[in-house]
């Protein structure tokens, strides 16, 4: 309340994210649009912190921040913590990881700000308003099971975002960011994977083949102290 | 900037583990003379509509009262709104997560 009485008004980004649709001329007019179609404040979710937001919505009421956690030893026991594989380009270019065309991760999350659920921060580098989307991904084969992706996991929340200098995550980062699902490792890329788990902002989303991601600088004004938010 | 119309606070009661803040706010804002209208929603994606249809000339500031889920729809229904017009965005933290309030600092009602 103390930012609201002392209005002091800041410019951030927003980025929107379009699901399923290259551009908005595309997209469904009416509430259907609703969608394909969301400007994220925070961060997004593909992939197994997609399926943990998914299984934590309903247990978030009686469990909060301990939902989250509950939510992966679920999605451990159904099996779930396998490679997905994506085709990501930023701005233009794509990303390649150890020679290969696509990226095979289990976390994959874009950034407009740098707090992720239950108090973790997983990408310290991400700015509001800096013009630029960031991407994470764990890029660390070794710790891409159930106890490798805790222990980050643990060391995210714990250690405000210092853990990234383990080098267990790539961060990229770019204006424009398109996601294209390819499939699970371990299963021949086909067309009909069906719809894909896609969080942003908590909210529980479905795409089918691929999401884009473009900032919008100075979009929208929030009532904050800037001095404390670049200090820290 | 100046108050020189009301804030109308969109307040989700069930975010969080819905601790009523209302008291809070209304004390707060009644020891500061600034006039608010309290729009409290009822049901998923009612925040969105409210931001996206409300007379948005009636207000100086839209607050956003709950959790990360009621952020990001009172910023996606101003964003849609056919007219384009915005207002400055205040949030006030009452959710299980609190990411967008946590990112800018705003920690405390």
């Amino acid at each position: 309340m103390d930012y609201i009485v002392n209005r002091e008004v800041t410019l951030v980004d927003t980025v929107r994210v379009l699901i399923d649709h290259e551009d908005e001329e595309s997209l469904p007019t009416g509430d259907d649009r609703l969608n394909f179609m969301r400007h994220m404040m925070i961060n997004s979710a593909m992939s197994m912190p997609a399926k943990v937001a998914n299984e934590a919505i309903p247990m978030k009421k009686c469990c909060g921040k301990a939902s989250y956690t509950i939510a992966t030893l679920k999605e451990a026991i159904k099996c779930n913590v396998r490679q997905d594989l994506f085709n990501v380009t930023v701005d233009g270019k794509k990303v390649t990881r150890e020679g290969k065309d696509d990226v095979g991760t289990v976390l994959l999350m874009p950034f407009n700000g740098k707090n992720t659920g239950a108090g973790m921060i997983i990408n310290p580098f991400a700015v509001m308003n800096d013009g630029l989307v960031d991407l994470t991904f764990m890029s660390d084969e070794r710790r891409m099971g159930l106890f490798g992706i805790a222990d980050l996991l643990d060391k995210a929340a714990k250690k405000g975002g210092i853990q990234t200098y383990e080098n267990a995550f790539t961060h990229v980062r770019g204006k424009s960011i398109r996601i294209e699902f390819y499939g699970s490792h371990k299963r021949k890329p086909k067309k009909g994977f069906g719809q894909q788990l896609l969080g942003i902002d908590g909210e529980d989303l479905r795409f089918s083949n691929f999401v884009k991601y473009d900032c919008v600088p100075a979009n929208v004004e929030f009532l904050f102290n800037p001095n404390t938010y670049y200090n820290d | 900037m100046v108050y020189d119309k009301p804030i109308c606070i969109i307040y989700n009661p069930n975010s969080g583990k819905k601790t009523n803040l209302v008291p809070q706010i209304e004390k707060r804002l009644k020891d500061e003379k600034i006039e608010y209208e309290l729009l409290p929603t009822g049901k998923r994606l009612d925040t969105f509509f409210f931001a996206r249809d409300l007379d948005i000339e009636k207000y100086s500031l839209l607050v956003a009262a709950g959790g990360d889920g009621t952020y990001h729809e009172v910023v996606n229904g101003m964003l849609a709104r056919p007219d384009k017009q915005k207002l400055p965005i205040g949030l006030v933290p009452n959710g299980s997560g609190n990411d967008l309030c946590s990112s800018l600092d705003i920690k405390t009602v």
